[in-house]
């Protein structure tokens, strides 16, 4: 049976048997990473395609005993929510790997064997339906990140990579104490038990609150949100590509994954008494990621800003709670990690060259590597939403989403759009458009192989942007099953609340076992 | 006078005979043959693993009282027996080179069998005075050990404070004692917990001023804030396989004895929750604070371990059914990976060009990528230490914590996850050091000894194993509690 455990786990076994490879037999080692990669991306092709989109549940499951008694259970499957996120992350191993390939040039062994790692631990979190699981594989990628980014980053990498693993791992930490009371209180790890039994359990909404806040903060340092996105531009400018890609890619989509996954519809109520402050965070990061990516002198530190933009798009979307906002929120998540990972692409393949990521080092490019700027150009648009290409429908359906919401949540955001049109084209216009100078005068242009790289994320880019249906018709039975069931939490947790504050709201204890 | 001495004392009390006959028997060895150390060493594990057999197959047959109550034998004890000669005989097979070259090897290695057999007595009872006097033979035997380098002077200080200490600390637990004896007229935790709910005005006082003194007589022992002080000069200069066994092995037993005093003495023990619980978090944040700034391996480790006392003692205080397998647990976990991560620190010691006694960050650059396997294994310790899944050292603090918030422990919990929080720093230099700086020099890593390469594979085998699957470990520790 060719499941969703050859996902998570044939990265992993590719680098346990890699780990005996001689380090000297480099042509092996990224070939196998390669044979690796593509392997898993068609298995996760043919389970896209074996997907049934009508069934909102969970498909593919595969269950086994863990831990009995912790009440842990390996409990996998994949539903319309995580199945475009699995795809991005069996798209974009590949695509690393190859866009690497020949561009390391130290312990080129352990940055394959991270990679790979780094790819099954990711499959876990987007497919574990086990908040343990999900715990253990959502701490597990931090390890070969922290890796990726302090081995191979730039000059600050170490500054880098301690704080990103710092500030991420102590939010995990809190959701940690967070998932150990929603057990105590559920009596199980189960995804599908969780949900089912929280609103009976009707915890005060003062609980509720504080349970929410300690995942959402675990989740919004991942996204990360405003003002919690600081660990974010470093870790960008100091990582190697291939980590950018990963990071913007995939990483960050864990955040916004546990924010629609877990924070919205275990405690919907308290998420609601929330939204403003959240919709004003997203907005706030929208604005402010954007204008501080416009004064950026230094390529990949505007690409990092315009991420904390962008993934303000994403949030907003998930918390407008609408059909238009969820898929939006979802398509732009795989958006993003397409356009972004190859923006992190290009500036990569610029640095590799020209040894510079500053803007005033560059420009002319268009005669000297015509296409590099081409796929550049492709990107770009991408990313600032052009219609006809990704970016545009799901930032369009998360405007929607967000108008229907409460219209000044969309008024604000749209201005993001046109920030972000501005500092890409000018961007563009600064790097690639003019007369040859500086470094840019005698560079070549893409080889094959960086050109491969880039070809399945331009194919997607435009696949997308026309026929979105093809990937949105996916996705639309389970979140309209999400979003049905969070109505009727609300719901209930209304008529509930009443009864609550009416009791005055009994003091929570953990509850003991008989 | 009738002792109670049955046949079945002695096959109850078997593991302790054939460590204190084995360490006369590795002494007498020592002065009238002139043996190798690795022939000592192995001399020595038979002993130890003699009295692992006992434990295992032998003394289970035998569980009950014995010598009129001064001896318990049960699944706890066991438990903790196992551990603690786990560690001894790990220890044993990491000094083989340490003492290669000084002059008394045999009376090194029976001083580890003699600070076993203390362990093991300590665990084994519900007297205490029996407790006292296993204390004293660990103690007693871990003061010369701490100073067996006796040229030098860290190791001579290290030693010297910590028999001062150490002095103190027996002072306060004999006084104790003596007290609790007062108030009940018995030193045997059963019929002291009898007592203790009738307990008038006066006779209360003392029982609770006894209970104390002993608390924090075993507190010294496990070095909690404030009575911790003694430990990083200790570890320092102590012969790192002895600051291996002291930071596992004393403080597990130390520790699962604190916890059979509480939980059988003060059942309902209320009273205990507020000062521990100071304790507690002093304790954890201090450790970890402290060991933010250290460049010497060993002494990061022993501000560290410092921390892990506390994340011991949240386990302790709490007192809930959990709670109780979840300290087994962590201190097994807590024995894999902070044995291995001392086992990792004497490798490097050795592969220091000049020898080096003390392996400070510095010498760690790029180490990782001259000594592989070196360099993976004390990186998994220091994942595991700071409590990363997939390790054991995750599951531990898992168990602990959720055994601990089960029991409504909130705030206590989150303290110690901005403990844990705030220890990420200093176990992450490590591996900066290790792998995120170019080697300087290009030397090859020598080979290891191969007693110390199965060591540390043991360790990290256990660190991972017991990460990824923990049932097994989880249905002991439920054993040792329920039997």
């Amino acid at each position: 049976m060719m499941g969703i455990s050859w996902l998570i786990f044939l990265p992993v076994a590719a680098a346990v048997v890699l780990l005996f490879v001689p380090r000297s037999w480099s042509r092996v080692l990224w070939g196998a990473a390669l044979l690796a990669t593509l392997i898993v991306l068609a298995l996760a092709i043919v389970l896209y395609v074996r997907f049934d989109a009508d069934d909102a549940g969970l498909q593919f499951v595969e269950h086994a005993l863990w831990i009995p008694q912790f009440g842990v259970a390996y409990h996998v499957g994949l539903d319309g929510l995580s199945l475009l996120l699995v795809m991005l992350t069996a798209l974009l191993g590949p695509v690393v790997v190859l866009a690497s390939w020949g561009t390391i040039k130290k312990h080129e062994k352990e940055f394959v064997l991270s990679l790979l790692v780094l790819q099954g631990a990711m499959m876990g979190v987007f497919t574990a339906w086990d908040l343990f699981l999900f715990y253990v594989f959502w701490e597990a990628v931090l390890i070969p990140m922290y890796f990726l980014i302090g081995v191979w980053g730039s000059s600050r990498r170490i500054y880098a990579t301690i704080k990103f693993f710092i500030f991420t791992m102590a939010g995990s930490l809190l959701m940690l104490v967070a998932i150990i009371s929603l057990y105590l209180q559920c009596g199980s790890f189960d995804f599908d038990h969780i949900f089912s039994s929280l609103p009976e359990a009707a915890l005060p909404l003062r609980n509720q609150l504080w349970l929410f806040a300690a995942f959402f903060l675990a989740f919004a340092i991942k996204v990360p949100l405003f003002p919690l996105h600081t660990w974010l531009p470093d870790a960008h400018t100091e990582a190697p590509m291939a980590g950018s890609v990963i990071l913007a890619g995939v990483l960050l989509k864990m955040g916004t994954y546990g924010i629609a996954r877990l924070a919205l519809p275990l405690f919907p109520h308290a998420a609601q008494v929330l939204f403003p402050l959240i919709a004003a965070l997203s907005i706030v990061g929208i604005i402010y990621g954007a204008m501080v990516a416009m004064v950026q002198t230094d390529i990949k530190r505007l690409v990092a800003y315009s991420s904390v933009s962008h993934l303000g798009f994403v949030v907003l979307g998930l918390i407008a709670l609408n059909a238009q906002g969820l898929e939006g929120g979802f398509l732009q998540m795989v958006n993003h990690g397409l356009s972004t990972g190859a923006l992190f692409m290009v500036v990569g393949f610029l640095y590799q060259r020209t040894h510079s990521r500053l803007i005033a080092d560059h420009g002319g490019l268009a005669s000297t590597m015509p296409v590099f700027s081409v796929i550049f150009g492709i990107v770009m648009l991408s990313s600032i939403g052009l219609p006809g290409l990704n970016g545009f429908v799901g930032e369009f359906l998360i405007l929607l989403g967000a108008f229907r919401h409460n219209p000044w949540w969309g008024a604000l955001a749209a201005t993001g759009m046109v920030l972000s049109a501005c500092y890409m084209l000018w961007v563009y216009k600064r790097v690639v458009w003019g007369v040859p100078r500086g470094k840019a005068v005698e560079v070549s242009d893409l080889t094959a192989r960086e050109i491969v790289s880039f070809l399945p994320i331009v194919v997607f880019i435009v696949w997308i942007g026309v026929f979105p249906g093809t990937f949105l018709s996916k996705i639309r039975a389970s979140s309209h099953a999400y979003l049905s069931r969070i109505e009727m939490a609300l719901q209930d947790s209304e008529s509930n609340e009443a009864a609550v504050t009416a009791s005055a709201a009994p003091h929570w204890e953990p509850k003991k076992e008989e | 006078m009738d002792f109670g001495v049955t046949r079945e004392t002695f096959g109850a009390l078997s593991p302790l005979l054939v460590l204190v006959g084995g360490g006369i028997l590795v002494l007498l060895a020592g002065a009238f043959a002139s043996l190798s150390s690795r022939a000592l060493a192995a001399l020595t594990l038979v002993v130890q693993g003699g009295a692992v057999i006992s434990v295992l197959f032998y003394a289970p047959r035998f569980y009950g009282d014995y010598l009129r109550g001064a001896f318990l034998l049960d699944p706890y004890g066991c438990f903790g027996a196992l551990l603690r000669l786990a560690v001894a005989a790990a220890t044993t097979v990491l000094s083989v080179r340490t003492v290669e070259d000084l002059s008394m090897k045999a009376e090194y290695f029976s001083l580890l069998l003699f600070a076993a057999a203390g362990g093991t007595a300590m665990l084994w009872t519900r007297d205490l005075l029996i407790i006292f006097l296993g204390l004293e033979t660990l103690t007693i035997a871990s003061f010369i050990l701490a100073g067996y380098f006796r040229a030098d002077r860290a190791s001579t200080e290290g030693s010297l404070k910590f028999f001062l200490n150490g002095a103190f600390a027996a002072a306060l637990l004999l006084y104790g004692i003596a007290l609790l004896f007062g108030a009940t007229g018995s030193t045997r935790i059963p019929e002291i917990a009898k007592l203790l709910p009738a307990a008038q005005s006066p006779q209360w006082l003392l029982l609770w001023l006894g209970g104390t003194f002993v608390v924090v007589g075993l507190l010294f022992k496990m070095a909690v804030v404030p009575f911790h002080a003694w430990s990083p000069d200790v570890y320092q200069g102590a012969p790192t396989p002895v600051a291996g066994f002291l930071s596992v092995g004393s403080k597990a037993a130390a520790a699962l004895v604190l916890l059979r005093f509480l939980t059988e003495t003060f059942p309902e023990g209320d009273r205990w929750h507020t000062p521990l619980w100071i304790l507690a978090v002093a304790t954890m944040l201090y450790g970890n604070l402290c060991a933010i700034p250290q460049m010497q391996l060993k002494r990061m480790l022993a501000y560290s371990s410092i921390a892990h006392a506390g994340y011991l003692l949240v386990g302790i205080l709490a007192l809930g059914e959990l709670t109780r397998e979840a300290v087994l647990v962590y201190t097994v976990a807590y024995g894999f990976m902070n044995l291995g991560a001392f086992a990792a620190v004497l490798a490097f010691e050795r592969v220091q060009p000049g020898g080096i006694r003390d392996a400070s960050l510095e010498n760690l650059r790029g180490a990782g990528y001259r000594a592989p396997f070196l360099g993976a294994v004390l990186a998994l310790f220091m994942f595991s230490l700071a409590g990363i899944p997939p390790t054991v050292g995750f599951v531990a603090k898992y168990y602990l914590f959720a055994a601990a918030l089960k029991e409504g422990f909130v705030g206590l919990v989150v303290l110690a996850v901005v403990a844990t929080a705030v220890s990420l720093y200093f176990y992450l230099r490590v591996v900066v050091y290790l792998y995120m700086h170019e080697p300087e020099g290009g030397e090859e890593a020598p080979s290891l000894a191969p007693g110390l390469a199965v060591t540390l594979g043991v360790c990290a085998l256990g660190t991972l194993a017991f990460g990824v699957f923990p049932s097994r470990l989880l249905e002991w520790a439920a054993w040792a509690v329920w039997g």
